[in-house]
């Protein structure tokens, strides 16, 4: 059954072609890539990397420039896009805020073969036990709550060492969870271990991946036990 | 814009055709979106919505305004804010209460998903985009609680406008396209052996199953995939160009001619089916394929669709020669 399309008023059709203009407009500004020019990301490993594959790929093209030419070069001229781009997406983003109509779509820009997992300890006397390990582990406490789709992301964020304040907001969190399901335990400890994805010839000999060593180590106080 | 242009521009967000592809797209938001809150809810991820002062994991006052307005995120709040979420997309799935829904859901999810930065992903982007559009066309014109009550019957082919449709298919084609260019590290090409999938399929933080012992012998097929999977995101804005080179206002020109050729459709989809279920079994990403593939029924239009559903219920109509992009226009 289909019905005849009510008549518009005269000016509706400009006003949606103008907002259609203005919509499309900011979806596609803000789509466009975001630069890591801040001091904090040029330290990060991965974007120092990514500046050494740059210059490679730059020698390839028969330019004879030199690596921290290729870094200035590149800081330069992406804070100028971040100044601009920050001016001229301002109402952009009070619009993408209040609608959705939110952009970012850097993923998996890298896939990096050095990783890390999360793990939980338990001391029993002098022993450290392994009670949790994201993947590849010999134990896995809570795991249906450690695969949720958003605990997931939470966690893979300190693979990269990002987000040192949620880090240890979690450690509080789990000051409040572990003691009631490992009453024998005299204290927790969480951390992240390095792991390295091998080559695939590597990888068909030893069937694992490569461990390697551990970082932010960070006791967990239940409020409880005294330290 | 000139006059003339403008006019035009005017006229092509003007166009109208039926609704079939905004309801389908509806219908799998809504289920996408009913999962995402039930699924929190389920396996308590609760506390990771939940601010720190209430004992969860979220930072303290983040949230939208009426939220805060309200205590903030605390346990109750989120879990209400959950259940609501399940009721909106139960609503918007059957297609009860029009654009209010969509804008309603919309604004639940856009609130849980800013309580705690670092917990979504792409998807979390997509759903909020898809909603939005939902807001501005008409989703339940047909396949509807709505369409029953206007009209006595489920199904109203009464035309809407293309202009949300299309707007999806846009949100699309910049998703994919902005993020293949933005794929620049090493393992998408040759100085790191297009080892991409390959490590994506072992990464620990997104596996779905342990692949050490088996991925090996399959490096070449994930070099392979890498390759493809670059190449098939990039040129995802060859879709709207080719709908554009067969406007009304190219015929006769060579470009229209090579963009008649062939419809790039199927081969785009089949691809993105293909790299969303193969990341679907093989790795936990949430709900991105799925709200990525419900994208995809934007890509044909109402009248494209219609012509599909009635040759799949046998009621064929003769073949009109008109170009592969359908009889009513291009997608864009």
């Amino acid at each position: 059954m289909s019905a005849e399309t009510p008549p518009e008023r005269p000016w509706v059709p400009a006003l949606r072609a103008a907002f259609v203009a203005v919509h499309v407009t900011f979806v596609t500004l803000l789509s466009m890539p975001e630069p890591e020019v801040e001091d904090r990301d040029l330290q990060r490993p991965e974007v120092q990397k990514w500046f050494d594959e740059a210059t490679e790929r730059v020698h390839s093209w028969g330019l004879d420039v030199t690596r921290e030419q290729v870094e200035a070069w590149s800081v330069t001229w992406g804070q100028r896009y971040l100044a601009v781009r920050s001016v001229v997406l301002y109402p952009a983003w009070s619009y993408a805020n209040l609608t959705g109509a939110q952009q970012s779509w850097r993923m998996f820009g890298d896939v990096p073969a050095n990783t890390a997992v999360f793990f939980i300890e338990a001391r029993y006397g002098k022993e450290w036990r392994v009670i949790h390990q994201s993947r590849f582990g010999p134990a896995v406490w809570r795991e249906s709550w450690f695969d949720q789709e958003r605990v997931r992301a939470m966690f893979n964020q300190f693979t990269r060492k990002k987000s040192r304040a949620a880090w240890d907001r979690i450690a509080v969190w789990l000051a409040g969870e572990l003691p009631a399901d490992f009453p024998d335990a005299e204290s927790f400890r969480m951390g992240m271990r390095s792991v390295e994805i091998p080559d695939p010839a590597t990888l068909a000999e030893t069937g694992d991946l490569k461990w390697g060593s551990r970082f932010w180590v960070t006791g967990i106080i239940p409020p409880t036990v005294k330290p | 814009m000139s006059t003339t242009r403008w006019s035009r521009w005017v006229a092509l967000w003007s166009e109208r055709e039926e609704g079939t592809p905004l309801a389908v797209v509806r219908i799998c938001a809504a289920l996408v979106t009913g999962w995402t809150c039930f699924s929190s809810w389920y396996w308590d991820a609760v506390s990771v919505y939940t601010m720190v002062s209430d004992g969860g994991l979220a930072p303290d006052g983040l949230g939208k305004i009426w939220l805060r307005t309200l205590g903030g995120a605390t346990e109750q709040n989120v879990t209400l804010l959950l259940w609501t979420g399940m009721a909106l997309s139960a609503a918007l799935a059957v297609g009860v209460g029009g654009r209010v829904t969509a804008l309603l859901l919309g604004q639940v999810m856009l609130t849980l998903f800013g309580l705690h930065p670092g917990t979504g992903g792409g998807h979390d982007r997509v759903i909020t985009n898809i909603l939005w559009v939902l807001v501005l066309g008409d989703g339940t014109r047909t396949w509807s609680v709505d369409c029953k009550l206007r009209t006595g019957r489920w199904e109203d082919r009464t035309p809407i406008l293309a202009m949300p449709r299309r707007l999806l298919v846009w949100q699309l084609v910049l998703m994919y396209t902005l993020t293949g260019l933005q794929k620049q590290g090493a393992p998408w090409g040759a100085t790191a052996d297009w080892a991409a999938v390959y490590r994506t399929l072992l990464l620990p933080s997104w596996v779905r199953w342990d692949l050490r012992e088996v991925l090996a012998p399959f490096y070449r097929l994930t070099q392979l995939s890498t390759i493809i999977a670059w190449w098939w995101e990039a040129l995802w804005f060859l879709l709207p160009l080719q709908a554009w080179m067969l406007r009304p206002s190219w015929a006769g020109t060579r470009a229209a001619r090579i963009a008649g050729l062939m419809d790039l459709r199927p081969l785009f989809i089949a691809l993105g089916v293909i790299t969303h279920v193969v990341l679907l079994v093989l790795c936990d990403l949430g709900p991105f394929s799925l709200i990525t593939m419900t994208l995809y029924a934007a890509l044909y239009t109402g009248e494209e669709w219609r012509r599909g559903l009635d040759r799949w219920a046998g009621v064929v109509e003769p073949d009109k020669g008109l170009s592969p992009l359908g009889r009513t226009g291009p997608v864009v």
